[in-house]
């Protein structure tokens, strides 16, 4: 008797699987491919990526998806939903036999009539060049003034783990500012805590330190980061950053009355600055070049009123620096605001150091809440800039390079208007990028809900190696303070600061 | 058989239960606990998620189930009691346990009851404190259970209940449980190495959390030790009273009780020799009905002095106007705000919106003195923190979704899940056409039970948004919200703004206007007062008829597109009054002042000279004055 049981359920397991694995082969054609959320088409994908699941936007009872490449056994997923998840395992299998080829997604509807609609394939290109393993990002809400919850965290974008390198639950609430890596290195990276506990967290080779960067002849404590490719120094923007609410499509915008340059040495513990550095225009976001040589940043003049300050457009500069003995060059325009009638943001130098990626909008350099805001390329063998392919009406700002350049991550609102989300992209050896697609995530329907916005994505190549806790630790702990170097002309920053101030 | 549940014993608890609930429901009310935590619960994993990576995250999980229903205030009162009741029944059970009935039974559930409902007069009290205790009962009572049917066990079983209570609801419970369980153990053993055995209990329990945050949990060390745990925003922040310490000692002062009943030797009978009147004494003092009468005076007594400290009815006013305003019970505003003698901004803030929008404010404005000028109309950015929502909803009335929608975020950001909040996205993102948004927030939503129907009125909107151009509240707030893009230059650009976008917006009107007299910036009052008639104004309101002779009184003129008569002679009558009193007082100000307040207080000549805080320097010390 209970054989008999045993050999029914085998046979109705085996018929249900085959149902499941079946071809259809009874439908009409549909003649445009179906909607899916998040857009998964025409995209070029890391053969490392996460599972791309998907929601089906279209109508029906039942749905079918063949995924399959040129070679390699396709995953069919056959469900009552229009949710598709893919399989983990059988997905990064299908990836790595595509490599270089073609990801092919074959999608049937089953309408209320019972009848099998079949729409165009959808058809993705798994690029023979993988991505960095992982993403660093901060989670904040939307509130301009106030903060509660933050956290900086990681995700594996070979999978959907995402795991906390520092929240600061842990730390009675204080708030967690920038992170940076050394060229996507993730065993070096700085985190700016401010209110409580303030300092700068410092991890060079995994050993944690606590810096003060604040002097008496600096502005203000180091913000917008750049770690220089040897890891002996950190360039960190210096900002007086005020908030002005507005009425409109732009909400809020940030400016600087006054802003320089600063330099860390981690060796000496010690900060340098010069007087091309710290002049009385408003210097910002510095950026190293990948051989070191150069320090990029943006630069406007300086502002006698709101209007000016506001309405500001920065241009992008280089100065020159000499890591061995840590004293500065000269000062050059790269590409000035009036040339291309816009200010530039957040220039960063691709790891080949052949091109530049930054940001233009009308003014300013806090670009994430200016709809306009759109990413361009600059070639710096031929000086020619071009707006990227990847832009959207909404927001596209913040950016990052993986570590071999053929992939960068940018912050886009282009999904809502409001919310801020990852999106990556292949940028080929000609400087043309793939059309972007957004992080993808178990939940098809997860950005449906989320409200929360992905701050400063940046691609590091493995796990963070320190755990939350001893972050936590070296936050608890008081900052050393960093000591101006020698060289600096200080009666000049004296005086510098007073012109400031006036 | 008869029934024990209809003994004199329970009867009685029964009785101070059904106080307790009459006491919470009418006296406390927890719908204004609701108002101000804004409790709420989601039912999605994610939500859940995010209270399963701190110790005591899991019974904060429930108290908000349960404090979610604080909403509907009787239901609400019967949960507060019926959780409150099983901590004394389990407490009595215990006892039973190791003793046997007892006498103190009334007592020991009578205390539970009134430290569990004292807590609840502060409106700051955080429900997990309640539910975090509750589990620590539970498992002392499990302990109990497991320790006298299985003693071999027992050890084992303290070990594991112990961690997973401090998982479950931090080191507090964790500490009331070792405590308690200490005095079982030492009750219920005999042999010499109970006290080793005791203290390695306690050395746990200690350490526990400790080694929680130093290995474990990204929790602060703070947070692992203390009753109630700090986190955003502050203006939520609890600091626990002598009650809150007292309601987490009582199971195991009561154990302690039971373990040193059982060390103190059984008093001897009385010989009789020692005479009658000994002897019937004694009996006397032994008697059930004496001694539960004794525990019924004492808990009364108690309960009376202890419900008298800990009732504060400026706040539960304070906070009932706040429930009226977000209910648009305007009146019930205005009633509420007659109870609360002192100043206070936020019954200036919620006393001008309620005059708004009755269409009281020029008439009425300088019957609440404004001792805070502008900042009695507008709450002060640097107070907004406590006020984030309060001050959405005045811009939100006012039509200006920019501004509302601002604040809204920054209330969010402090209490990312409150409904009210999130009904407010809702209907701003409606309101600027943002329906993706508006749908989000929608979706957040519906993963709240109690707003299920709100939900489902308003998703409506966003399937047709076609059905938007019939809503009479979106279609007023499209009308009056300001699209110019421009930078917020302060609440007199706002008001500009919004005046100037629509002709029709009569709040915004009348702010403009009141904020203008409050600046005392009457060449600014005179610009706008002049579009008066566009709003329907025929005769002018007092305030601006008081000002207005101010102004001809300051300049010699009277200004053009006004004839003198639009200012009632009564009106004129009594300036010339006023301004007589001063004079009879030699144009001594402080020496007028009295005999000005009684008949002038209300008026804005009073404000003028006594009041504005350009005169008072009241804006310099703020804090004090709110």
């Amino acid at each position: 008797m209970k054989k008999y049981f045993k050999n029914i359920l085998r046979v109705l397991v085996l018929s249900f699987l085959a149902s499941c694995t079946s071809e259809i082969t009874d439908f009409t054609e549909v003649d445009r491919q179906a909607l899916i959320s998040p857009d998964y088409s025409n995209i070029v994908v890391p053969p490392n990526i996460a599972p791309l699941n998907f929601k089906i936007m279209e109508q029906g009872s039942e749905y079918v998806v063949k995924a399959f490449a040129h070679k390699g056994k396709p995953i069919v997923i056959r469900s009552k939903n229009p949710i598709i998840q893919f399989d983990l395992k059988e997905w990064h299998k299908l990836m790595q036999e595509g490599k270089g080829s073609d990801i092919n997604m074959e999608i049937f509807v089953r309408g209320d009539d019972k009848n099998w609609k079949k729409f165009q394939t959808l058809t993705n290109h798994i690029s023979n060049d993988s991505i960095d393993s992982h993403l660093a990002y901060r989670l904040i809400n939307t509130g301009y003034v106030f903060w509660s919850g933050l956290g900086i965290y990681q995700r594996n974008l070979e999978n959907f783990d995402e795991k906390p390198i520092l929240e600061n639950k842990s730390f009675e609430y204080g708030c967690l500012n920038c992170h940076s890596f050394r060229q996507n290195d993730p065993d070096d990276m700085i985190i700016h805590i401010r209110a409580v506990h303030g300092g700068t967290i410092v991890s060079r080779d995994r050993n944690l330190t606590k810096i003060d960067t604040k002097n008496k002849y600096t502005l203000n404590a180091g913000v917008y980061p750049s770690w220089h490719p040897d890891g002996k120094y950190i360039a960190f923007s210096v900002n007086n950053i005020n908030q002005h609410f507005c009425n409109g499509e732009t909400r809020i915008e940030v400016s600087d009355g006054l802003s320089d340059l600063i330099v860390y040495n981690i060796e000496t513990n010690t900060i340098s600055t010069s007087v091309q550095v710290s002049g009385p225009s408003r210097e910002n976001l510095p950026t190293w070049s990948p051989d070191g040589k150069y320090l990029y940043f943006i630069s406007a003049p300086p502002s006698s009123s709101l209007d000016d300050r506001i309405y500001a457009k920065y241009e992008l500069l280089r100065i020159g620096f000499d890591g061995l003995t840590g004293s500065w060059g000269d000062v050059d325009t790269i590409l000035s605001s009036k040339s291309i009638g816009k200010s530039i943001s957040f220039p960063k130098v691709s790891p080949n150091g052949k091109y530049i990626m930054f940001c233009t909008s009308d003014f300013g350099y806090f670009t994430i809440h200016h709809p306009n805001t759109d990413l361009n390329l600059l070639d710096l063998e031929t000086g020619v800039y071009r707006e990227m392919e990847v832009n959207s009406d909404q927001t596209d700002s913040y950016h990052s390079f993986s570590k071999s350049g053929n992939w960068f991550v940018f912050s886009s609102k282009r999904m809502d208007g409001l919310f801020t989300r990852p999106y990556f992209s292949y940028l080929d050896e000609n400087g043309k990028a793939s059309k972007p697609f957004v992080l993808p995530q178990k939940d098809p329907e997860f950005y449906d809900s989320f409200i929360q916005n992905y701050n400063i994505p940046e691609l590091i190549t493995g796990e963070v190696p320190l755990s939350p806790l001893a972050i936590r630790d070296k936050v608890l702990e008081d900052a050393v303070p960093a000591q101006l170097d020698l060289s600096v002309d200080t009666l000049y920053m004296k005086w510098h600061l007073t012109q400031k101030d006036k | 058989m008869k029934l024990k549940i209809f003994s004199s014993g329970n009867l009685l608890v029964f009785a101070a239960l059904v106080a307790a609930w009459y006491v919470i429901a009418t006296v406390i009310s927890p719908f204004l606990h609701y108002q101000l935590q804004q409790s709420a619960f989601i039912t999605d994993r994610d939500f859940l998620q995010r209270f399963s990576d701190y110790p005591g995250g899991i019974a904060d999980y429930c108290s908000l189930f349960v404090s979610q229903f604080f909403f509907f205030n009787y239901l609400g009162s019967f949960l507060i009691v019926a959780f409150i009741s099983i901590k004394g029944l389990l407490a009595i059970r215990m006892t039973r346990m190791l003793i046997g009935k007892s006498k103190f039974e009334f007592g020991i559930s009578a205390l539970f009851i009134l430290f569990g409902t004292v807590v609840f007069f502060d409106y700051l009290y955080p429900y997990y404190i309640s539910i975090r205790l509750l589990f620590a009962v539970l498992f002392t009572w499990a302990f109990c259970a497991v320790h006298l049917k299985y003693p071999k066990y027992s050890y084992f079983v303290w070990f594991v209940l112990a961690s997973l209570l401090f998982y479950l609801a931090s080191g507090p419970a964790l500490f009331v449980f070792a405590l308690s369980t200490v005095f079982i153990y030492l009750k219920t053993n005999t042999n010499g190495s109970k006290w080793v055995i005791a203290s390695a209990f306690a050395l746990f329990a200690g350490l526990l959390p400790y080694l929680g945050f130093k290995f474990v949990f990204q929790s602060s060390f703070e947070n692992l030790y203390k009753i109630s745990i700090m986190k955003p925003p502050a203006s939520l922040a609890y600091t626990p009273e002598v009650s809150t310490y007292v309601f987490y000692s009582l199971l195991p002062l009561i154990l302690l009780g039971v373990f040193i009943s059982t060390i103190i030797p059984e008093r001897k009978a009385v010989p009789v020799a020692k005479g009658k009147k000994a002897k019937v004494k004694s009996k006397f003092f032994q008697r059930e009905l004496f001694v539960v009468l004794f525990q019924v005076i004492v808990v009364s007594v108690l309960g009376y002095f202890l419900f008298n400290k800990a009732y504060n009815p400026l706040k539960k006013n304070l906070l009932t106007i706040e429930y009226y305003a977000e209910q648009r019970q305007w009146k019930k505003v205005l009633e509420t705000t007659k109870y609360i003698e002192e100043y206070d901004f936020r019954v200036n803030f919620h006393g001008a919106r309620a005059l708004s929008h009755l269409r009281l404010l020029p008439d009425q404005l300088f019957e609440y003195p404004q001792l805070l000028g502008t900042y009695g109309l507008f709450i002060d950015a640097n107070m907004a923190r406590s006020a984030s929502i309060i001050t959405s909803d005045l811009y939100f009335d006012l039509g200006y979704m920019g501004e509302s929608q601002h604040w809204a975020f920054e209330a969010q950001t402090l209490l990312p899940d409150s409904p009210r909040i999130l009904k407010r996205l809702v209907m701003i993102n409606l309101i600027n056409r943002n329906y993706l948004l508006a749908e989000k927030f929608l979706r957040i939503l519906d993963g709240n039970m109690l707003c299920c129907d709100w939900v489902r009125q308003h998703k409506q909107f966003v399937t047709d948004t076609s059905l938007t151009n019939s809503d009479s509240l979106i279609v007023e707030k499209r009308r009056f919200n300001p699209v110019k893009p421009v930078i917020n230059t302060g609440d007199e650009g706002c008001l500009k703004l919004l005046v100037e976008t629509s002709k029709e917006n009569r709040m915004a009107y009348d702010y403009l206007l009141s904020f203008y007299l409050l600046d005392t910036n009457l060449r600014g009052f005179i610009e706008y007062l002049k579009y008066y008639p566009l709003y329907g104004v025929k005769t002018l309101p007092r305030s601006w008829e008081e000002a207005l002779i101010i102004f001809v009184a300051q300049t010699k003129t009277v200004p053009h597109n006004f004839s003198p008569q639009i200012v009632d002679e009564k009106i004129v009558r009594r300036f010339a009054e006023f301004s007589a009193v001063i004079r009879q007082n030699n144009n001594n100000l402080p020496v007028a002042k009295n005999a000005l307040y009684s008949k002038y207080g209300n008026t804005y000549w009073f404000y003028n000279l006594y009041l504005n805080p350009k005169v008072t320097n009241a804006l310099s010390k703020k804090a004090e004055v709110k």
